[in-house]
């Protein structure tokens, strides 16, 4: 298959970038799959697992929230919040986050904003925990 | 000629001095390791963002998002400008506020101020600063930024200016901080040829450009505080370290005015003694 350069890039860091022949990133409108080819596309990321497949090979990513391009040429750059590669995620972790935000969200019912910035906390927490549930099989290899 | 002992005194406090200007030399130099690194590293995601923007223009029209419409009724326009709290930098604030005013000169100006220097001037010349931020932090996050592009957002989409401009030390290198201007808003269409593949955007146009443009505007900004802070650390460094070869020269100086003066002292009794002895022997 055609591959196609990607880039994933947090303010930290370049997370990730390499040639792969499909991406697939959750949007706010749904997963959407990019091939080599593809037309140009602005579009918002929500957290989410973000799957990169090479022939057999399948990596995972975590997007807590970002922007993705792909460009004219085809080229796929995304600007993430934060990224984490499944292998950097801890279970435990991510619960204790997942409780700290419920307190925060509880803590702040009375202040919106921060009431909004504990619920974008919790989304977050609550992505981590999905992805490494899902592939803690892989996960403990 | 000064007397030996007040010469002596001098070259003390000069050394004095000359040991903190060291020590502030070295703290700069740590600094400015930290705000290069972490500079050069948000590089990267600041121009994939403005990659976005680029394109994006290319694609969307005035009627598409108020954020590309200057509002023509408004006459004023709003000036942000990133200055460091501290002084001791050599003219890097001094530069940014000359640029500041050589834009707001015969324009009703309102200004937005980030970092203590440039409010104190600015209050000093009489000027309507709307909002100021001070106490930046080494390491400014995304976050921290909020507040300062919600007011640019807001006042823009109200219609309280027609245009908003942002002026930041740019960070070239150690030796060299280029005083900049960037326009934040009204994002102006580059409409390119109309044989250009159109962009799909997900969700619908609106939405997006209601989430995306302040996220431009921060990344934007965040990006300038970034290379400000750098420039910041360097031009103080060097400063410290111009400082700190004046102090060698004037500390070498003044030791030969004082060896200079001791000589004349010790001359002038051997000649008193001498005339003395040659009198009693006369």
């Amino acid at each position: 298959m055609k591959k196609f350069k990607i880039q994933v890039t947090t303010p930290e860091r370049v997370i990730f970038e390499e040639e792969v022949e499909e991406v697939t990133l959750p949007t706010k409108d749904g997963e959407i799959t990019v091939l080599a080819g593809h037309v140009p596309l602005i579009g918002e990321i929500i957290p989410g697992e973000m799957i990169v497949k090479n022939g057999e090979e399948k990596r995972i990513t975590l997007l807590l929230g970002g922007f993705v391009h792909v460009e004219e040429g085809g080229k796929v750059i995304v600007i993430a919040d934060s990224a984490e590669h499944l292998h950097e995620i801890s279970e435990k972790e991510a619960i204790e986050a997942r409780k700290r935000a419920e307190k925060l969200m509880q803590e702040s019912i009375d202040d919106a904003e921060g009431f909004a910035e504990a619920e974008a906390e919790l989304i977050r927490s609550l992505a981590r925990l999905k992805i490494v549930r899902k592939h803690r099989s892989e996960y403990k290899n | 000629m000064a007397s030996a002992k007040e010469v002596r005194r001098r070259i003390k406090s000069v050394v004095s001095t000359k040991q903190i200007i060291k020590a502030m030399e070295l703290i700069s130099v740590i600094k400015m390791q930290k705000a290069i690194a972490i500079n050069a590293a948000s590089r990267n995601y600041s121009e994939a963002a403005e990659a976005i923007l680029w394109n994006l223009v290319t694609d969307i029209n005035e009627a598409d998002h108020p954020f590309l419409l200057p509002d023509n009724e408004a006459t004023k326009q709003l000036v942000v400008i990133i200055t460091s709290d501290r002084g001791l930098c050599g003219g890097l604030n001094s530069k940014a506020i000359r640029m500041v005013l050589d834009l707001s000169k015969d324009r009703d100006t309102d200004f937005l101020t980030i970092g203590r220097k440039g409010r104190d001037l600015l209050r000093v010349l009489g000027k309507n600063i709307i909002a100021d931020f001070t106490k930046i932090e080494e390491k400014p996050e995304i976050k921290d930024i909020l507040p300062i592009s919600k007011i640019i957002t807001d006042d823009f989409v109200s219609g309280k200016y027609k245009g908003i401009k942002l002026v930041y030390t740019h960070f070239v290198s150690t030796l060299a901080q280029e005083p900049t201007a960037t326009k934040l808003l009204p994002l102006e269409n580059k409409q390119k040829s109309l044989s250009q593949e159109r962009i799909v955007f997900e969700p619908e146009k609106h939405a997006l450009l209601d989430d995306l443009i302040p996220r431009l505007m921060e990344i934007k900004i965040w990006q300038s505080m970034l290379e400000s802070i750098a420039s910041e650390h360097s031009a103080r460094m060097m400063a410290m370290k111009n400082a700190s070869e004046n102090a060698v020269e004037l500390i070498d100086d003044l030791t030969l005015a004082y060896n200079q003066t001791r000589q004349a002292t010790i001359t002038r009794e051997i000649a008193e003694i001498s005339a003395g002895k040659m009198t009693l022997e006369g």
